[in-house]
């Protein structure tokens, strides 16, 4: 090989992971079960930015288009039905720490288990399958890595978590709500229209933080994707969030991202 | 029997270190690589006393089987061992007060050496094996001799083991507590060729070597200098002889007799803390649940740990340890739920050992305690109870793993409100609804039932308790009452124990893992009950009770040195070999070790000594050794400065 030859060579390897990075989804690891997450950014960096969506995936329902991003289309579901919290155990009002049975008009299925009905958590995870006597919604601790055991007085393992933090619709006034659409605004990554229910905190905010949080989840009810979307995001950014699927049991989980705030110290108390 | 053969056979009057750590004191031995000296000639196998300086009276020598007429004394290492004998007969008038009870001692040797030891930790211990044969065993109470142990750092000098001579009447006139008596027959053996202590009488003989391991007191992370001396005297008069026979002295960071045996097998650290509102903190912990298998090498247990990395939030779970952990999956467990017991099956089943493990636990803070089983082998559970407002524990499961029996409070199983009965369920395709086979028992309304174990060398066809029911001719007299085994094939119930006082304690039953005729042969306790009238005391000991012949043995005679605390039988099949907890009297130290049983006398292998135990089990492992697994949150083995409960290992070969 010539030293020009050479050189582009060398260019070419070098180059070639970043053009990989950069074009390609930037898939999460797989957790046991086999779900996987990526974005519609693509640069591999798991942080969340407004204008942003995630894609989880059953691994039995792929994409139609396996290495496309995750398009991101806000579907605003503020039309819908209005979600009445129901305080978790604790002192906490229910939209600091709280939850509420959201009754699916189709199923939907998640780690292979049907569910009917989810408990959308005012902490910004949906539980399911579960029902208000299995899941408060008042687990306010976020969780790294997944799987990892939920610690609320009631809690349901498999979960959704869209944004799992210390979450508060106070601040801001804010409101959750769900709605069904028989054909999704939102086109799944499945290449087919389907039906879909989303999820929206509207005006939520996470505690400590300025800033005015919008998301949503959206679930589809034949390809079980499930997409998660960013309108806003609080001045966190989603530093220290929760942001992944887990299986019931807790015995798989995928993070597309997470961290925590909370300590471990060795005599219990802060130093 | 010889009940007199048993007394306990460790740790005398142990003084306990102050124990610290300095991890920066550690990394800096680490980085210098100081070696640890030990004694010069420890093991007495040059033949001499090289190595060791003598006081007193002069009167010790190394010696060796041949020279005990008749013998035989086996070394507990090599061939050789010190004797310090207060004989033959009267050597001078000249008195000292070892004991400080006022009494004339006479006839003092001692015997020492100074060795340098650098401490990683700060401390570290002294071990040693001994025996006193004394000629005082049937002499009036006041003729106690005596012995001790001291070590010297700097200026301190700590007594860290004392002893006197067995009295077959039980007595101790010195403060110093009683060694184990020899057999109670004169067989007057004598010391021969062994200038200056040939013609020491020893009117009983030799009796079993001991382990001793004791702390040393005053040690420092860095170097330090220790003497150790050891001492011996007759005591009220000069004529009747005793002596100490010391081997194998050393120091080491552990008591590990023989081989490296006791492991710290978990590590948790810290807690877990949450914000809002407040702080709240989890500790990370391991038990009270603790159940091990055959061999000893494999358990099943609770904790907050994060051993498989999903409990990160510290919420109580049930782990099995078998070589690596794995989390009883089927069973997630949160918050405010809390693990009772676990009961792992004992037999390895392809690479498991243990396939099946009985649990009882409530899965949240308002669920009922209920029982499950886990299936290793193919990740299933099944749960076996399903009740509310009443409690499911204590669970003990079969080899096979399809029978569980267990407490239970609960008046749909038993009709009886809220009256403790024990309880089985057999597995088929599905938990059979569980039986009451304490149904005959009176006052059936409120006699109960505890501390279930099966039988596990067949399928689990005796049931081991204790009940103040009148399961036979005629009710408990001990409001704690009797210890019983229930034959489920038979149907038929075999009375234990017949305390005939109201107060006795009847503690801890555990039965055997035999096969064929000699299945639920063997049952061990504890108890109080004074059966055999041994130094009239109400010491509580181990007894061993066999249903084949009827017999009612006393295993231990601990006496005043202590109090037994629990028991368990190894699953080997012998029932010979069982674990022991014991408070040991001098120390407040609880001893957690081995034994073994051969009908007649029990020798004892010290596992830990610690402050705290929260539970043991015992397996015997592939080279026969017996094996202890227990729960303690002491710094055994230098790696636990939080106090965290963790698990420890035991091998005592």
């Amino acid at each position: 090989m010539n030293p020009v030859a050479r050189r582009a060579f060398i260019t070419f390897l070098l180059a070639a992971p970043l053009c990989a990075t950069a074009q390609s989804r930037s898939a999460s690891t797989f957790d046991v079960y086999g779900y996987q997450a990526y974005d519609s950014i693509g640069n591999g960096s798991r942080t969340l930015a407004p204008g942003m969506a995630v894609c989880l995936f059953d691994p039995r329902y792929p994409p139609q288009s396996p290495g496309a991003p995750c398009s991101y289309n806000y579907v605003d579901a503020t039309g819908g039905t209005a979600l009445v919290l129901v305080p978790a155990s604790g002192t906490a009002p229910a939209n600091d720490d709280g939850g509420t049975v959201v009754t699916l008009a189709a199923s939907f299925e998640f780690y292979g288990v049907s569910a009917n009905s989810l408990v959308a958590s005012s902490n910004g995870y949906l539980a399911l399958p579960a029902d208000a006597s299995s899941e408060d919604g008042g687990d306010f601790s976020q969780d790294c890595p997944l799987p990892a055991i939920a610690d609320n007085p009631m809690a349901t393992q498999a979960r959704i978590y869209a944004y799992h933090a210390d979450l508060d619709g106070g601040p801001n006034g804010g409101n959750m709500y769900e709605n069904y659409y028989p054909s999704c605004p939102r086109a799944s990554e499945s290449g087919s229209s389907e039906a879909c229910t989303v999820v929206q905190w509207q005006n939520w905010a996470r505690r400590g933080k300025p800033g005015t949080l919008n998301m949503e989840a959206v679930l589809y009810h034949t390809s079980f994707e499930i997409v998660l979307q960013y309108q806003t995001l609080d001045a966190s950014a989603g530093v220290g969030v929760t942001v992944g699927t887990q299986s019931n049991n807790a015995t798989s989980g995928n993070a597309y991202r997470c961290g925590i705030t909370d300590r471990l110290f060795a005599n219990g108390f802060e130093p | 029997m010889n009940n007199r053969d048993n007394r306990r056979n460790e740790g005398f009057r142990p003084m306990r270190a102050t124990r610290w750590l300095k991890a920066g004191a550690f990394a800096a031995l680490a980085a210098s690589g100081l070696a640890h000296a030990q004694f010069t000639n420890g093991s007495f196998e040059n033949g001499n006393l090289s190595g060791w300086t003598l006081g007193g009276q002069n009167h010790a020598a190394a010696v060796q089987s041949s020279n005990f007429n008749p013998g035989p004394v086996t070394a507990p290492d090599g061939n050789w061992f010190a004797a310090l004998s207060t004989g033959p007969g009267s050597l001078s008038g000249t008195t000292y007060n070892i004991d400080g009870n006022g009494t004339n001692d006479f006839d003092m040797t001692s015997l020492s050496q100074t060795v340098s030891y650098a401490s990683a930790t700060g401390q570290a211990m002294l071990l040693f094996d001994w025996v006193f044969a004394t000629s005082e065993q049937d002499q009036p109470d006041q003729y106690d001799d005596v012995f001790d142990v001291q070590t010297t750092v700097g200026a301190t000098t700590t007594r860290v083991l004392t002893g006197s001579s067995c009295k077959n009447n039980g007595s101790s006139f010195s403060p110093y507590p009683n060694t184990p008596c020899q057999p109670s027959t004169v067989v007057n053996w004598t010391i021969t060729g062994a200038a200056p202590i040939t013609n020491t009488s020893l009117r009983y003989g030799v009796g079993q070597w001991q382990h001793a391991c004791v702390a040393i007191p005053g040690l420092v992370a860095g170097n330090n200098t220790v003497t150790v001396t050891f001492r011996v005297a007759d005591q009220s008069d000069n004529q009747y002889d005793s002596a100490l026979l010391i081997d194998h002295v050393r120091i080491d960071t552990d008591c590990s007799f023989g081989g490296p045996t006791l492991q710290q097998i978990t590590n948790s650290s810290g807690s877990y803390c949450q914000y809002k509102n407040g702080i709240v903190c989890t500790p990370i912990d391991n038990g009270p649940a603790l159940s091990t298998d055959n061999t000893g090498t494999a358990f099943a247990f609770a904790s907050t740990g994060n051993y498989t990395g999903d409990n990160p939030n510290a919420l109580q779970q049930v782990f099995v340890f078998d070589g690596s952990y794995t989390r009883v999956t089927g069973l997630t467990i949160g918050f405010g739920g809390s693990v009772q017991g676990v009961s792992l099956s004992g037999p390895t089943v392809g690479a498991l050992h243990g396939r099946y493990v009985a649990i009882a636990a409530s899965l949240n803070a308002s669920a009922s305690q209920q029982i499950y089983r886990w299936d290793r082998q193919t990740s299933t559970l099944t749960q076996v109870t399903n009740t509310t407002g009443c409690a499911n524990k204590n669970p003990t499961i079969s080899s096979d793993g399809n029978r569980i029996a267990w407490e239970t409070t609960c008046s749909t199983y038993t009709g009886q409100g809220t009256t403790q009965k024990i309880v089985y369920s057999n597995f088929t395709t599905s938990w059979s609804a569980p039986v009451n086979f304490m149904s005959a028992g009176t006052p059936a309304a409120s006699c109960q039932g505890f501390e279930p174990h099966l039988s596990r060398g067949d399928t689990g066809n005796f049931i081991a308790l204790r009940s103040n029911c009148n399961l036979t001719s005629a009710a408990p007299v001990a409001t704690n009452g009797d210890i019983f085994r229930y034959n489920i094939s038979g149907n038929s119930w075999t009375r234990i124990t017949t305390a005939t006082n109201a107060a006795t304690l009847n503690l801890s039953p555990s039965i055997d893992a035999a096969t064929g005729a000699n299945a639920g042969r063997y049952l061990y306790f504890i108890s109080d009950g004074n059966y055999f009238n041994i130094a009239n005391d109400t010491a509580v000991e181990i007894y061993r009770y066999d249903v084949n012949t009827s017999t009612l043995k006393q295993v231990t005679n601990a006496g005043s040195t202590g109090t037994y605390i629990g028991v368990n039988q190894a699953a080997d099949g012998s029932g010979a070999l069982f674990a022991y907890q014991f408070i040991n009297g001098s120390t407040g130290q609880i001893e957690i070790g081995t034994g073994n049983f051969n009908g007649t006398t029990a020798p004892l292998k010290l596992g830990a000594s610690m402050g705290l135990s929260l539970g043991a089990d015992v397996g015997v492992d592939a080279s026969g050794v017996p094996t202890v697994v227990f729960l303690s949150n002491d710094d055994l083995k230098a790696q636990n400065a939080d106090g965290n409960t963790e698990i420890y290992s035991a091998r005592t070969p």
